[in-house]
């Protein structure tokens, strides 16, 4: 087994728990691995998603955030919205092929110094199981997941999931979950196929064939992308080769 | 409104569909007298054609010929939409109906909605969008289409997640989250049910692998491939890689004429003729070669030019046909799709393809036969509303009547036909009731601003952030403020919201503004709403002019705001300098004269002279022969087997007594002047003497149902024995019980009888069923007779179809033939001491068995043409077009099938194409409704956009009598000038561009204005 | 130089097809060169002769004229007409020793939104290339005295 190998993990903890439960575990001279670096935030809903992929852009091997136990938020529930957050971001990841063993959320009161280790441990050990990110080969992944956290579909819709299934939506009723999840997985996994799709099309025109072997997406889905991109202009028909049309970002 | 004791009679009638068919009967009841409710259960109007990209034969395209009938029947005063909806029950009787309306949320106010689209870009949530088959994406909140009526989006409860982002984008504040179904009773005298078609959903035929690999497509969603609109930008290109088609095949029949697994015995009528199309259309749109190949049975090209189609198909465009039954389609790893299908001969075949278009035949909406249950009306085996030959458009319930594809599969020009006559069948007992719910605009007197210089107003519009969130909107206005007349400016947030439109009216009337100028959307979607602005502030409607900075600006130019503001503000400069030059165009009313001239007593013409005089007008019905009832006189039955007899003794009878009749019997026309509304034609009649008297008839529309005959045969021996007779013939026979009939052993009936031939390129459409219901009586009178029937294609279009499969079952044989290899008919001669004793002998080549046939027949019945009767100087007289054939040739193949071009005239029955007898029926209906827009009123009103001449100026040179496509201008020889009557002028200006001498002008385009625009674009800065 | 040239080109477009058209390329939000700008006729027979040499006169970079397509004019054969008189100016801007190319005519259906797109663009090029009218550069003593 290599063990030579060293992960990077950044990790982003809320200020009223997770990062007094680092605290406490330095006072208490509890003992854990040395590959963290982490970042204060005020509250755990300050992480943006965007946050993680950057992370894995620059050089990290793993994400982790911390923050309060749910319905103990400073901030009420910050941490609730850092939930569906975090799960809409796993979903990506496993959609993308990175998988969502390279994030994860955790629950720490400032009391919790010993559980913190212990996630910390185990996250590490995790991620030093899983290898370095090898960041050569998910360059268009991580451009994709980048593009896609960036939507304003993707960004709206995590931020309102609990407004319309937990609270009331504008028809004075609960959404359906089981609904809202559908729409949220199709809008994950279309916005990420098209992110890819613009990524590379924004570089340089490209076929169907051409689109699927880079995204490794079937043919006919990026069939699909494509005309979704079309329909709103941010593709289009640019020139053929043959019997075989080239697309390119619009103009 | 009064509140009405319901058990009266009322002048509203309800339409339910509103596809091609619903907003044709609509129209025609609006325009003659009734309130109509046209209630649909899609968010927009147009059906089924508004998806179509091209349509037959003419390759017209679909929607630029139904949008203008979408913003008619939009705009309707006296018809009023009511969309997402439908009809719970209906209680009374005709007459006195009380329809409960289920109104379905749209959750948009319809009044606020300007269409921007502001929402759709916005909302997070998918669903399929199913104008375009599924092929693409919408939102869940949607428009159907951008020309969709009412002009309004929608939100689909289905999907919406109800997050709210629309109502935040929506500045129009249309957004409307607490509509709830509401419930109505409209009281209505009389019921149209145009529910239309579904299209056959393939998924359950296994062996076509539909559903299981995207370039399967069905016809529909090829249409939408085609379509420019649609969601490859009609591009074609195979779904599954977008890779241009090299072959293409085309799968006729797929959910029709197929019993076992389909469940549809009967024939859709359309997917030949739209499947040759789609091969036309498709090689059109591709740079590279494409194969075309259609897979078929029979090829029923029925239609009037049908026929030629297919050859252009066939022969220019070298689309290959190929005669077989499909065994299995296999996907392939590439996209591609392998056919295994079976030749006639039974030899089995492999071809390998891009794409496959499944050509889907036609089936009734499910949502159709539920509210058929409901309202109780009888539908037939294949769940269509029954109909009887001799009442066409009536159901089964009286007061509720059926138009289009709901009665039966068919193409639009039939629907359309169908529309209307329902609409006259429906109105025939509101007669006395008529104009009494129809509501009338009142608007004040026009002001006159003759001698006034112009003063000048622009209204600027930001139409939420559509305009002013792209272009600079207060720069334009302040722009339009230093332009040469202009005296008032604005800007508003939505120019066409109901309360800008009572600010303009107020500010107008303030400020003495004489033309107005909206630099908004397009003309074509609100220059009506601001005109009637205008006319209720007392402005004539023409002292407008738009400019159009959203559509053909601020939405094309987005990425470039400065260039959008600059380019609007040219607009508005050329708006401004028309709007200097324009003038008030006044209309003038005519009186109309209330009453119709038919010639020709045929069925067509006395249904029609019925209708007339059933509506409660003057109908003057013309025959030059001796007797009433033409063709019909010698048919038997109708092909549902209803006999014709007492049909047409009836009908002569009713027409007899009718007192608004007047019949001329042995009477032609000679002379016709006037127009629409006003026609004065002249009648000569022989009387027994042989002396003839002149009459003259005053007339407000005319309705030619000339007629036609059955071709006498030259070939086949026919007229050299006895036992060789055509279709009527065997139709007389067989009701005098003739031995020729009754004691044949053999028979055998010869299709396409001088029809399909160089010399007549038509399919005479009747002839096939007539020989299959008179093989099925021959085999009913006698169950040993052998039949055979030889034949190039079966043509039992529709239900029709059954007849086939019963002729079939019934044993008679079927042998094919090539058009380059008739059979032949020789005699053997008998006894000479016996007349008529020599004996028939045929010869056939079996296509199947490539070998000769050789019969013996005691019986030859001969599938004869069907010729249009001999009127050149009638025609002439009305000016009215006939086609290479001979049929009268009407204003547009598609939805004006029973109009001339010329208004005011109209035409029915075989003079415009072979057709059977309940079909004759209905367009002889129609063409009573088409009359009843112009007799039922007393005035009509003329004028506007029309081509003027100066007297002074023309020189008579006839330039403007040959270039006008309607034939209008002439010379008046008093007056020694051109005149274009201003009730006929169409309005489009060719012959004031013709006109060497300057002496036309057309009115609101005149020179000075078109060149007022052009001189503004240069002459800026 | 040429990289800075923005004609101005008139098309005259008719009320049933290309003007329609021109509505569709909007509701697709297609883009297209704001150089186009729309004198709105009822049918193409209407445009006149004079129309088109008038706007050459006015120093119009380019000039088009956009009708139904053949065989489906809604007032029957306007855009042939239209045609023909497209062909006689051509003739007459090459005897004048003008680029006939900058008048042209063209057709489609008010279905095509991307077409009427694809046209705009095609046009705006063609007329970049050619450089601006040379009426254009002479001096306008009218329009100087307005």
């Amino acid at each position: 087994m290599e063990t030579s190998f060293q992960p990077k993990i950044l990790a982003f903890l809320c200020n009223w728990c997770a990062y007094a439960g680092a605290d406490l575990a330095g006072v208490s001279r509890l003992q854990y691995p040395p590959n963290i670096r982490v970042i204060r935030t005020m509250c755990s809903g300050r992480v943006d998603p965007l946050f993680a992929i950057r992370a894995l852009k620059e050089g990290f091997d793993g994400v982790f955030v911390g923050g309060c136990h749910i319905g103990d938020c400073h901030y009420q529930d910050g941490n609730v919205y850092t939930l569906k957050r975090m799960d809409m971001l796993a979903r990506l990841l496993d959609i993308s092929g990175i998988g969502r063993k390279r994030i994860r959320l955790v629950w720490a009161s400032a009391a919790e110094a010993q559980p913190y280790a212990d996630s910390v441990t185990d996250f590490t050990a995790s991620i030093t199981a899983s290898g370095p990110l090898d960041r050569s080969r998910q360059t268009l992944a991580l451009a994709g997941l980048s593009r896609a956290l960036a939507t304003p579909r993707l960004r709206w819709l995590v931020g309102i999931d609990r407004q319309v299934t937990e609270r009331s939506n504008v028809y004075h009723e609960k959404t359906d979950t089981a609904h809202f999840q559908r729409v949220m997985q199709e809008a994950v996994e279309t916005e990420y196929h098209k992110a890819m799709i613009q990524e590379i099309i924004s570089q340089a025109p490209a076929n169907v064939r051409e689109l699927a072997e880079k995204t490794g997406l079937p043919v006919y889905t990026v069939s699909l992308r494509l005309n979704d991109l079309e329909r709103n202009a941010q593709a289009e028909l640019r020139g053929h080769e043959g019997r075989t049309p080239r697309f390119a970002a619009a103009a | 409104m009064n509140l009405q004791k319901t058990t009266e009679k009322t002048g509203s009638v309800m339409v339910v569909g509103a596809g091609v068919a619903g907003i044709q009967a609509s129209l025609d009841m609006a325009n003659a007298g009734y309130f109509v409710h046209l209630v649909d259960n899609s968010t927009s109007v147009g059906g089924l054609m508004a998806q179509l990209d091209k349509t037959f034969p003419t390759n017209d395209c679909a929607m630029c010929v139904i949008s203008p009938f979408l913003v008619e029947v939009g705009r309707h005063l006296n018809i009023n939409i009511i969309s997402n909806s439908e009809v719970e029950s209906l209680e009374g009787q005709a007459g006195a109906f009380h329809a409960t309306v289920r109104n379905d949320p749209r959750y948009i106010d319809i009044e606020k909605c300007t269409a921007c689209g502001q929402c759709r870009q916005i909302c997070p949530v998918t669903a399929i969008n199913e104008f375009d088959c599924g092929l693409d994406l919408r939102k869940a909140i949607y428009i159907k289409y951008p020309q969709a009526v009412p002009l309004a989006y929608a939100i689909d409860r289905s999907a919406c997640i109800g997050c709210g982002l629309c109502e935040k984008a929506c500045l129009a504040e249309a957004i409307s989250y607490a509509d709830t179904p509401r419930r109505t009773v409209l009281n209505v005298g009389a019921v149209i049910l145009s529910m239309g078609s579904s299209v056959y959903d393939p998924s359950g035929l296994d062996t076509l692998a539909y559903g299981r690999h995207p370039n399967i497509v069905t016809s529909l969603e090829f249409e939408r491939i085609l379509s420019a609109s649609g969601p490859y930008k009609g591009h074609l290109m195979r779904p599954y890689d977008r890779e241009i088609p090299e072959k293409i095949a085309w799968l006729q029949c797929v959910g029709s004429r197929d019993i076992n697994r389909a469940g549809h015995g009967y024939c859709s009528s359309v997917c030949c003729m739209y499947a040759i199309k789609q091969t036309m259309i498709a090689k059109e749109h591709v740079s590279t070669p494409l194969d075309a190949a259609v897979f078929y049975m029979d090829m029923r090209t029925y239609g009037k030019d049908f026929d030629k189609y297919y050859t252009r198909a066939k022969d220019e465009k070298h689309v290959r046909f190929i005669r077989s039954r499909i065994h299995t389609i296999e996907p392939l790893k590439n996209g591609d799709l392998n056919i295994r299908y079976v030749l006639e001969s039974g030899d089995v075949q492999e071809e390998t393809f891009n794409m496959v278009v499944l050509s889907a035949g036609l089936s009734p909406p499910p949502s159709a036969i539920a509210l058929a249950g409901r309202l109780g009306i009888d539908l037939n085996a294949y769940h269509y509303a029954q109909t009887a030959d001799i009442r066409p458009v009536n159901t089964s319930r009286e007061g509720i009547y059926v138009c289009g594809a709901f009665q039966g599969p068919k193409d639009i020009p039939q629907s359309v036909m169908e529309a209307s006559a329902a609409a006259a069948s429906a109105t025939e007992t509101l007669a006395d009731v008529r104009w009494t719910q129809t509501k009338v605009r009142e608007l004040p007197a026009e002001v006159d601003f003759s001698g006034q210089k112009p003063r000048i107003g622009v209204f600027v519009c930001n139409c939420g952030i559509n305009i002013g969130g792209v272009a600079d909107v207060p720069a334009i206005r302040e722009y339009a403020r230093s332009l040469p007349h202009v005296i008032h400016v604005e800007d508003n947030l939505f120019t066409c919201s109901q309360d800008t439109q009572e600010k303009i009216k107020q500010v107008l009337v303030e400020k003495g503004i004489n033309r107005v100028v909206v630099a908004s959307c397009s003309p074509r979607t609100h220059e009506p709403l601001f005109q009637e602005t205008l006319r209720e502030a007392g402005l004539n409607k023409y002292l407008f002019e738009m400019a159009n900075i959203r559509d053909q600006n601020t939405w094309v130019h987005m990425a470039s705001p400065a260039k959008a503001t600059a380019k609007a503000k040219d607009l508005v400069r050329m708006a401004v300098a028309k709007a200097a030059y324009i003038e008030p165009l006044p209309q003038v009313m005519l009186d109309v004269t209330n009453s119709v001239l038919v010639v020709g007593g045929g069925v067509a013409g006395m249904e029609a002279a019925l209708g007339v005089a059933r509506q409660g007008y003057q109908a003057w019905l013309v025959e030059r022969g001796h007797q009433l009832g033409g063709m019909a006189r010698q048919l038997r039955s109708t092909w549902q087997g209803e006999p014709v007899a007492p049909y047409l003794s009836d009908l002569i009878d009713a027409v007899h007594r009718h007192e608004h009749i007047q019949i001329f019997m042995e009477t032609q026309v000679v002379h016709v002047t006037g127009t629409i509304g006003n026609f004065t034609t002249t009648l000569v009649t022989q009387d027994d003497e042989g002396k003839e008297k002149s009459t003259v008839i005053p007339h407000g529309a005319a309705i030619l149902a000339t007629g036609g005959h059955e071709y006498a045969p030259t070939e086949y021996q026919y007229g050299a024995h006895p036992s060789v007779m055509t279709h009527l013939e065997f139709d007389v026979a067989a009701t005098k019980q003739d031995n020729r009939l009754l004691s044949a052993k053999l028979a055998v009936f010869i299709q396409c009888v001088g029809s399909r031939s160089a010399e007549r390129p038509y399919c005479s459409r009747v002839c096939c069923t007539h020989s299959l219901k008179s093989a099925l009586w021959l085999k009913t009178i006698n169950p040993d007779v052998q039949i055979f029937i030889l034949y190039r294609d079966i043509r039992a279009y529709g239900f029709r179809e059954s007849l086939y499969q019963k002729a079939r079952e019934a044993g008679v044989q079927f042998i094919r033939f090539e058009s380059e290899n008739p059979p032949v008919v020789s005699l053997t001669p008998g006894d000479p001491s016996e007349p008529n004793s020599s004996r028939l002998s045929l010869t056939v080549t079996d296509h199947i068995l490539q070998r000769p046939i050789i019969l013996n027949p005691d019986l030859v019945v001969l599938a004869s043409a069907i010729l249009p009767n001999e009127n050149k100087k009638l025609f002439e007289a009305f000016k009215v077009p006939a086609n290479a054939d001979g049929f009268l040739v009407e204003a547009h193949a598609k939805l004006r099938p029973v109009d001339f071009a010329s208004e005011g005239l109209f035409l029915a029955g075989l003079a415009h194409y072979p057709k059977t007898i309940d079909e004759s029926i209905a367009q002889a209906k129609a063409a009573v409704s088409r009359t009843m827009n112009i007799v039922s009123k007393t005035a009509i009103m003329v004028g506007s956009v029309i081509a003027v001449v100066n007297p002074e100026r023309c020189a008579v040179c006839l330039t403007c009598v040959r270039t006008c496509p309607y034939g209008i201008p002439r010379i008046d020889p008093e007056k020694g000038h051109a005149v274009i009557a201003a009730v006929e002028c169409h309005g489009c200006g060719v012959c004031a561009s013709e006109c060497p001498g300057k002496a036309i002008a057309l009115k609101h385009f005149t020179d000075e204005q078109i060149n007022a625009k052009t001189d503004a674009l240069f002459q800026a800065a | 130089m040429s990289d800075a040239f923005e004609p101005t080109i008139i098309a005259f477009c008719c009320k049933y097809c290309a003007y329609a058209a021109a509505d569709l390329a909007g509701s697709m939000r297609l883009s297209y060169p704001a150089n186009i700008k729309i004198s709105q006729v009822p049918c193409t027979g209407r445009v006149d002769i004079v129309h088109l040499l008038k706007a050459i006169e006015d120093g119009a970079d380019g000039v088009y004229v956009a009708g139904c397509m053949e065989g489906d004019c809604h007032f029957v054969s306007g855009n042939l007409k239209a045609l023909k008189r497209v062909t006689c100016v051509k003739k007459t801007l090459a005897e004048l020793g003008m680029e006939p190319e900058r008048v042209e005519m063209f057709n489609l259906s008010s279905a095509m939104g991307p077409r009427f797109a694809e046209i705009a663009i095609e046009m705006t090029d063609r007329i970049r290339k050619l450089g601006p009218s040379p009426v254009r550069r002479q001096p306008q003593p009218e329009a100087a005295a307005e």
